[in-house]
């Protein structure tokens, strides 16, 4: 069983500061976490090897401090890390998408795909599934639990209030919910191994065989403007009296409502 | 040369997973403990098993690898969290784990480090004796030949973990006529020893959940292998041991501090008197910045002292002879931070009690918690007083702050 764990680094939310002249989020000097989905995304990989055997390997895109949470994705029980690191590269999901499938087809034969199902920051939930479409595999989004049975996964889809569980042919890709599982803390000893005696592969545009001109029209995915929405105001009450009260009340407050505009 | 003092990768990373860990795991739960003065033993298991019982102690051995830096890191942040759960740690490894790896023989590390380090065994250090606290070289358990054995008779009192330890590290006298220079030895005694028993458990202001224990050796029949270091050199082998301890204790009370100083800050936003926030009123300000500043300060000591110790330790871990002034300096350093950590921390807490008000002496609010756990660090491993002695010892010596 190779399990591929597509990872994200985000900043760390704890320290975030706003510039108060500007509105923007001050991200400057702020430690890179591992993004908290992916990190159950690890630990689905990790159970499933547990129970089953095999590999569990990491990839992520992303700048060169992108290498932290990939240590500790190690310090959690990874095998292996592999950083997508180039200044060529956007960041836009389709590009994300794109680069890790070139990445993924690079390191060899898998059989589960995981990521989490959205990234604290960009909020998307955009790559897991994309990523699926082009390596043409099945998708199974927002899953709270994965299982392995008779060589297919049985994934447990979070639909609101509802689940269902789909069973799928391997290799497969899905996405974890951010409550799925409890992620394993990186042990003292998980954390040494992580930066003594295991290493991240890193690769650049010329390390992938891109065939395709990805910039050239642009990412068809651009973010125009960034704004917090506008919120209507609404109110709720309960009318509790008996019911035909309760409808005379309300009557008279449609009335009013329609007459005071 | 730059003076470059910031933390690794690494370090950061193992920080950030002790901060989570001792949050989400152990804070929950450490009114409780305190409450039922009940060892917490469910949580030293989890702990163990985050590998935090070894920390400091080289990976072939079962610990982290993390070196003093690290095991600072730890307690600093196990500090914030509870004091009673940072001493039970703090005595496992400062004063247990530690010396098995400093002067251990091959064997004696297989047997007792790695279940040790990586916490399968809780391990004590048991030097304090009723008539012999202060001045340790003035115990009078004792340690006669029988054959190729050792038999100890006499009582220890004040063991951090006495009762629950698998592996206690004893000092009693092989050579009276030495005196404490060369007549002290070092001895790793097993709970399960016929002649050892635990005597009374003490009933404390604080740190409850840490227990307090006295031992007692009758006729306590201790192998020859069992010698920890060399014959007659025990009081060596504690006073080096303490050096580091001191500087992992400090590390505990560095934490308390800034706990202390973030439940003021959030309870003087918060708490608004006179029409506004108490934390605009000067008076409440300027014991905030106090804090603050001896936060500061402590902070430095605490990691370029542990730096040092690192250093000290992997020395006396190979064999290696040290040389005198540097171990002068890691002595007094390690006594200078210790004292003022332990007394910074007094401080803050005493400040954030104030900021409290009647709140802070109110059970159940973990200020009044903090305040009784923090006495003791002025007093345990080494006093401050005698602390003090140490530092001014060498600053006579060398006619001032000597630093090289």
């Amino acid at each position: 069983m190779n399990t591929i764990v597509c990872v994200k680094a985000i900043y760390s939310p704890e320290r975030i500061t706003v510039d108060k002249r500007t509105g923007k989020v001050v991200l400057r000097g702020l430690p890179t976490i591992l993004n908290p989905p992916d990190r159950v995304a690890v630990e689905a990989a990790l159970r499933l090897r547990d129970a089953h055997g095999g590999k569990v390997s990491t990839i992520t895109m992303g700048r060169t401090e992108a290498e932290d949470p990939l240590r500790e994705a190690l310090a959690m029980g990874v095998d292996e890390a592999y950083l997508l690191c180039d200044e060529a590269f956007g960041d836009e999901p389709h590009t994300t998408a794109t680069l890790l499938s070139y990445a993924i087809r690079k390191m060899g034969a898998f059989d589960l795909i995981l990521c989490g199902a959205r990234s604290l920051d960009g909020n998307n939930a955009q790559v897991g599934p994309q990523l699926g479409e082009l390596l043409d595999l099945p998708v199974v989004a927002e899953v709270g639990d994965v299982r392995l049975e008779e060589g297919r996964l049985m994934a447990e889809e979070r639909l609101g209030n509802n689940a269902r569980v789909v069973k799928t042919p391997l290799p497969a890709l899905a996405t974890l919910c951010e409550d799925a599982y409890k992620p394993r803390y990186p042990s003292t000893w998980g954390i040494y191994e992580a930066y003594h005696l295991k290493t991240v592969t890193w690769w650049s545009r010329k390390d992938l065989d891109i065939t395709e001109e990805l910039e050239a029209e642009g990412p068809p995915v651009q973010t125009r403007r960034v704004f917090p929405p506008e919120l209507e105001e609404r109110r709720q009450e309960i009318l509790r009296d008996p019911p035909a009260e309760a409808a005379r009340e309300l009557a008279r407050r449609i009335l009013r409502l329609g007459r005071d505009g | 040369m730059p003076f470059d003092f910031s933390f690794t990768r690494e370090q950061e990373l193992f920080r950030r997973t002790c901060r989570d860990f001792f949050r989400e795991e152990i804070e929950p739960t450490v009114e409780r403990v305190d409450e039922e003065e009940a060892f917490p033993e469910e949580n030293i298991r989890k702990i163990a098993e985050m590998g935090l019982m070894g920390v400091p102690a080289p990976r072939e051995y079962g610990g982290g690898g993390m070196g003093e830096v690290g095991y600072a890191i730890m307690l600093e942040e196990l500090g914030r969290v509870c004091s009673a759960h940072a001493t039970i740690v703090g005595a496992h490894i400062g004063l247990c784990v530690t010396p098995l790896w400093l002067y251990g023989t091959e064997e004696q590390r297989r047997e007792y480090l790695v279940p040790a380090a990586r916490g399968e065994k809780l391990g004590a250090f048991a030097l304090t004796e009723p008539a012999a606290g202060s001045d340790a070289g003035a115990i009078s358990t004792t340690a006669d030949r029988r054959g190729e054995d050792f038999i100890l008779n006499g009582e220890k009192i004040f063991i951090t973990n006495g009762d629950r330890a698998d592996i206690i590290i004893v000092f009693a006298v092989t050579e009276k006529m030495l005196g404490a220079a060369g007549g002290i030895t070092a001895f790793i005694v097993e709970k399960g020893y016929p002649g050892f028993s635990v005597g009374k458990i003490e009933e404390k202001m604080g740190i409850k959940g840490s227990t307090t224990a006295e031992l007692v050796f009758r006729d306590c029949r201790v192998p020859r292998e069992n010698v920890l270091g060399p014959l007659g050199l025990g009081l060596i082998v504690a006073l080096t041991t303490l050096d580091g301890g001191r500087c992992g204790l400090a590390a505990g009370t560095l934490g308390g501090a800034q706990a202390a100083l973030e439940a003021a800050v959030r309870f003087a936003k918060r708490r608004r008197r006179l029409g506004k926030p108490i934390a605009e009123n000067q008076a409440v300000q300027w014991m905030l910045a106090d804090t603050a500043m001896e936060i500061h300060a402590a902070r430095y000591m605490v990691y370029h002292t542990a730096t040092m110790v690192d250093e000290y330790y992997e020395m006396v871990a190979r064999g290696e002879r040290v040389p005198r002034p540097f171990r002068e300096l890691v002595t007094r350093d390690a006594a200078m931070v210790k004292t003022f950590c332990s007394e910074a921390a007094t401080r803050a807490i005493d400040r954030c009690l104030q900021i409290h008000g009647g709140l802070g002496c109110v059970e159940g609010f973990n200020v009044e918690k903090s305040f009784r756990d923090a006495l003791i660090a002025e007093i345990y491993e080494g006093t401050n007083e005698i602390q003090r002695l140490i530092i001014a010892r060498d600053v006579l010596e060398k006619g001032g702050y000597w630093a090289p």
